[in-house]
């Protein structure tokens, strides 16, 4: 995946309208939440600071137009690819697997798609975000962290089972 | 399991968050006027008050920020949460740090 950070003011519509012609993806302003498309995840993380996660390679061209059009704003895109890696979890038993370790209420009351949330699982930080009513989860975690987080994963499902495959 | 509301998220786990110690304690600026019992005062000295006490938490696994809160610390209730820079709510004028050393 390509996975860049970005900061800026939301209140400013500028820095919004950049991103919005950059991605063609509203900003997520509202605290907890996130938008897709089938190319891109833009995902609130703080008042000021999102990540946009995005097709496999396309960082560098990602950052580029993000740059281009944030041009003359106060702004910072950081690729950060290489420093976390994105999960997609699916599945009916998946809200069960997340509680073993996650304290986040994910009943679909609550949490839905386009709800976003940086929590834990055991040990581990997270980013979480919900893109259909599947329910389908993406988790991105820390690259160090990919590790543990995999195993505790691999106990948690040990009463349902884990099916793995690769996502482009 | 203790929720804290945080001023951005709503509602969390406590494990999500840290405990920043006492709130608004105003670094000196005219640092080089400061006596030795000023800077000690600043430096050491803290409330640590059997009742409502004005800390800053940071919502360290959620959205990382750092936010004031009121809270009780015989009975561990959050009376207020708000955030920085926003106005003290009522509940906690009487409470939060005046800025001001000995
Ligand atoms: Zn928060």
């Amino acid at each position: 995946m390509s996975i860049l950070n970005l900061r800026g003011n939301a209140e400013d519509p500028a820095f919004r309208n950049a991103v919005l012609r950059a991605l063609k993806l509203e900003l997520p302003v509202q605290p907890c939440s996130s938008v897709a498309d089938h190319l891109y995840r833009l995902v609130w993380v703080g008042p000021d600071d999102w990540f946009v996660v995005g097709p496999k390679d396309q960082a560098s061209a990602i950052e580029a137009t993000l740059r281009g059009e944030l041009a003359g704003t106060h702004h910072a895109v950081t690729d950060v690819s290489g420093g976390y890696t994105v999960l997609h979890l699916s599945g009916r038993p998946v809200r069960e697997v997340l509680a073993q370790g996650c304290p986040l209420d994910l009943h679909p009351r609550v949490f839905k798609p386009g709800s976003s949330a940086g929590s834990l699982f055991f040990k581990a930080s997270m980013w979480l975000w919900q893109t259909d009513v599947a329910p389908t989860y993406e988790v991105l975690v820390r690259s160090s962290f990919m590790g543990y987080f995999w195993l505790m994963l691999e106990r948690s499902t040990q009463e349902c089972g884990l099916v793995t495959r690769r996502f482009q | 399991m203790l929720q804290i509301n945080c001023p951005w998220c709503g509602l969390r786990a406590e494990i999500e968050f840290t405990c920043g110690g006492e709130g608004g304690i105003v670094r000196p600026t005219a640092t080089e006027t400061l006596s030795d019992a000023q800077w000690g005062d600043y430096v050491f000295m803290r409330k640590n008050p059997k009742g409502l006490h004005h800390e800053q938490w940071r919502h360290s696994s959620g959205c990382g920020r750092w936010f004031n809160a009121l809270r009780d610390t015989v009975s561990y209730k959050f009376e207020a949460v708000w955030k920085i820079g926003e106005q003290t709510p009522a509940a906690a004028v009487n409470h939060v740090h005046t800025g001001e050393f000995k």
